[in-house]
């Protein structure tokens, strides 16, 4: 059971007190901490460097894993496996839940994270936007709504682009309405889904309804739906509070209130205001150039030279003149 | 309106639809819709709606345009309906793909009820029928958690197969070319056809991004289906009626006729690229196990044309497992 020095799991920054504000990320974080496997975890990633444009994704060495799915196997194979513990039946069952939990969440999640106009415009894009570095925070939110387009396209027939009044949401919020009430019942009074030990199942569960739970949208049916579930929502608060103990974040937690205009920088800005002296340096000697490369285009240096050859010219002929005098 | 009259049917009144005493008769009987079957009274509990007289499923045809994971699921829901004993009209449609609505995998096959309600795919058509005929509906002696435990045995199994079917028919190069590209053209003409193929084939890959099923290489899919069928196995074994009871217990429930649907469908389907097929019959208790349904249901007709390549009924099976753990315990005990 080697570990490759420089393991890295790249996620997005958390908030509410969770570690990440991505589905797929939390999952990941998930697969991470349940079975206490000893890796950094990056929260000012680009998702450019990923390789598939997407957090998050896990960097050891030269070689990157993007994707929950790959980032699951390499786990397997270094011999931190999420589903040690469970019997052969109780995998099994893991599966079935873990995708009847999937095919009724995640059009929900979806749908109502970024499909719907609002939500996104007002809360979700901000929050992307914030952990992405400039000049990404204006691409990388708009590629999640776009998937968001194709998941509810296929699993609830209708198109986001359409207008408000066509957009069927009802339907995905009775069947996630109905899911939540049968984890409720599968938990029962237990501290896992199956037991005593943890499996992907919870870290699937954890996942989606923590940020349903946590996130502050706008509209938002299931939140309170999922506060009617105390058992749930002790799962929720157990599993933040200990295992997320250091990864957790909250933004209304920091105590310097940063100034108004420093709220709408994000980080890289900050980093540039906040840098060495060399740096404002080279960029004086940058600004220098530019402005004599513009002088230059501008001709100033051809009326200096222009002024030295009307020297050279004028002097001959005066001397010429005296000389044919005296003949 | 349907449902009202329905209920005050089922309150006392004189019921109208009849219990077809045979299959057979089912054709002439919606050939005359008018004349109704009076012999037997059909008795409605109390929540219970009538099953209409014009019921008709719908497919596309079979020889020029159903694909793969299409035909699985019309042999799910056939066998299905055939198991609950209700009576269908099976009608074939060029155009079945564009009359249905709903459903989150294919579409198809798509069930008319009456002259109003329309559903598509196995689990609408099963819940329908549990909410609306639960005397007739499969299942019935389950206890609540084991119900659950099914419900969510169904879903994963429909999804798995019919993605990997999907997978199967629309990445895999070979597959794609000889088989699924002609027959997504549907039977247009040529620039229809060709629009029509591009269409699929993007709604398709669509599908599989969604699920994110669409980098999973060939390998993949298949370690996919057979986790799935090891699951199956594995309920089939907990059982212990020995060879003769079903997955949930001694009688057929909707999970049995899904995964009969779609391993006879897989088995049956002449794909150029029959890696799946291969890898079905490494389970070949999972294969004696559909053989013994299409023997009770279909004669037999829809496995017999393929050769299996190994025993032919359960109880032998089940005999060279036995063997096999027999000969494996020996082997340690010689270590």
């Amino acid at each position: 059971m080697e570990m490759t020095l420089g393991a890295t799991l790249h996620v997005y920054k958390g908030e509410w007190g969770l570690p990440s504000i991505d589905f797929e990320c939390l999952r990941a974080l998930c697969l991470l901490r349940f079975t206490r496997c000893p890796m950094d975890v990056q929260t000012s990633s680009n998702p450019l460097r990923s390789g598939a444009g997407k957090l998050p994704y896990l960097q050891i060495g030269n070689q990157k894993y993007p994707g929950y799915r790959q980032i699951k196997r390499v786990l397997d194979l270094e011999g931190y496996p999420i589903d040690a513990h469970l019997s052969t039946k109780q995998k099994h069952l893991s599966s079935a839940y873990a995708n009847w939990v999937f095919t009724n969440l995640h059009a929900y999640y979806h749908y109502f994270l970024y499909g719907e106009p609002h939500n996104f415009d007002s809360t979700t894009r901000g929050l992307y936007a914030k952990r992405t570095p400039f000049p990404f925070n204006f691409y990388y939110p708009s590629s999640y709504q776009r998937e968001a387009c194709d998941v509810v396209q296929v699993m609830a027939g209708f198109d986001v682009n359409d207008k408000m009044d066509k957009h069927e949401g009802d339907y995905l919020v009775v069947n996630a309405k109905k899911c939540v009430n049968l984890l409720s019942r599968k938990l029962g009074r237990k501290v896992w889904f199956f037991g005593d030990t943890y499996s992907e199942f919870d870290a699937i569960v954890y996942s989606y309804l923590a940020i349903i739970f946590k996130i502050t949208l706008p509209n938002n049916p299931l939140q309170n739906h999922i506060k009617g579930c105390q058992n749930l929502v002790n799962f929720i608060n157990r599993i933040t509070k200990d295992i997320f103990r250091d990864e957790g974040y909250s933004s209304t937690k920091l105590t310097k209130t940063p100034s108004g205009a420093g709220e709408s920088l994000t980080q890289s800005e900050h980093k540039f205001l906040e840098s060495e002296f060399n740096t404002k340096v080279i960029a004086g000697v940058g600004a220098v150039l530019a402005m004599g490369a513009f002088a230059a285009w501008r001709g100033i240096y051809n009326q200096l030279t222009a002024r030295s050859s009307t020297d050279y010219d004028g002097i001959d002929y005066d001397d010429d003149d005296l000389e044919e005098g005296l003949d | 309106m349907n449902r009202e009259q329905s209920l005050t049917a089922a309150f006392g009144q004189s019921g109208q639809a009849a219990e077809k005493p045979s299959l057979d008769d089912q054709n002439d009987q919606l050939e005359r819709p008018q004349e109704q079957n009076q012999d037997h009274e059909e008795l409605l509990e109390e929540g219970e709606q009538s099953w209409p007289d014009v019921v008709q499923l719908h497919q596309p045809p079979e020889h020029s345009q159903l694909l793969l994971a299409e035909r699985t699921s019309c042999i799910a829901v056939r066998t299905y309906l055939r198991l609950c004993r209700l009576p269908f009209a099976e009608k074939t449609s060029v155009h079945a793909e564009f009359m249905t609505q709903g459903g989150r995998l294919t579409g198809l096959p798509m069930l008319r009820l009456g002259q109003f309600d329309i559903l598509a795919e196995f689990e609408p058509i099963v819940n329908h029928v549990v909410t609306t005929k639960p005397s007739k509906a499969l299942g019935r002696w389950l206890s609540e958690e084991q119900r659950e435990d099914m419900r969510a045995m169904v879903n994963y199994v429909e999804t798995v197969f019919t993605l990997a079917e999907t997978h199967l028919s629309y990445v895999d190069p070979v597959n794609y070319r000889l088989y699924t590209a002609r027959r997504s053209g549907g039977g247009h003409p040529w620039l229809l056809s060709l629009i029509r193929r591009f269409y699929k084939q993007r709604q398709a890959m669509r599908l599989l991004r969604v699920y994110q099923w669409h980098h999973l290489s060939a390998d993949e899919v298949l370690d996919e289906v057979s986790e799935c069928c090891e699951a199956l196995l594995e309920q089939l074994e907990e059982q212990g009626h020995g060879w003769e009871g079903y997955l949930y217990g001694p009688q057929p429930c909707e999970l049995d006729a899904l995964v009969f649907g779609h391993v006879v469908g897989i088995i049956n389907t002449p794909l150029p690229n029959r890696e799946l097929t291969e890898l079905l019959y490494t389970y070949p208790r999972l294969v004696a196990f559909c053989r013994r349904i299409d023997a009770s249901l279909y004669g037999g007709k829809l496995l017999n044309e393929r050769e299996d390549s190994g025993s032919d009924t359960e109880e032998e099976c089940f005999q060279e497992e036995e063997q096999r753990q027999e000969d494996k315990e020996q082997k340690k005990e010689h270590d």
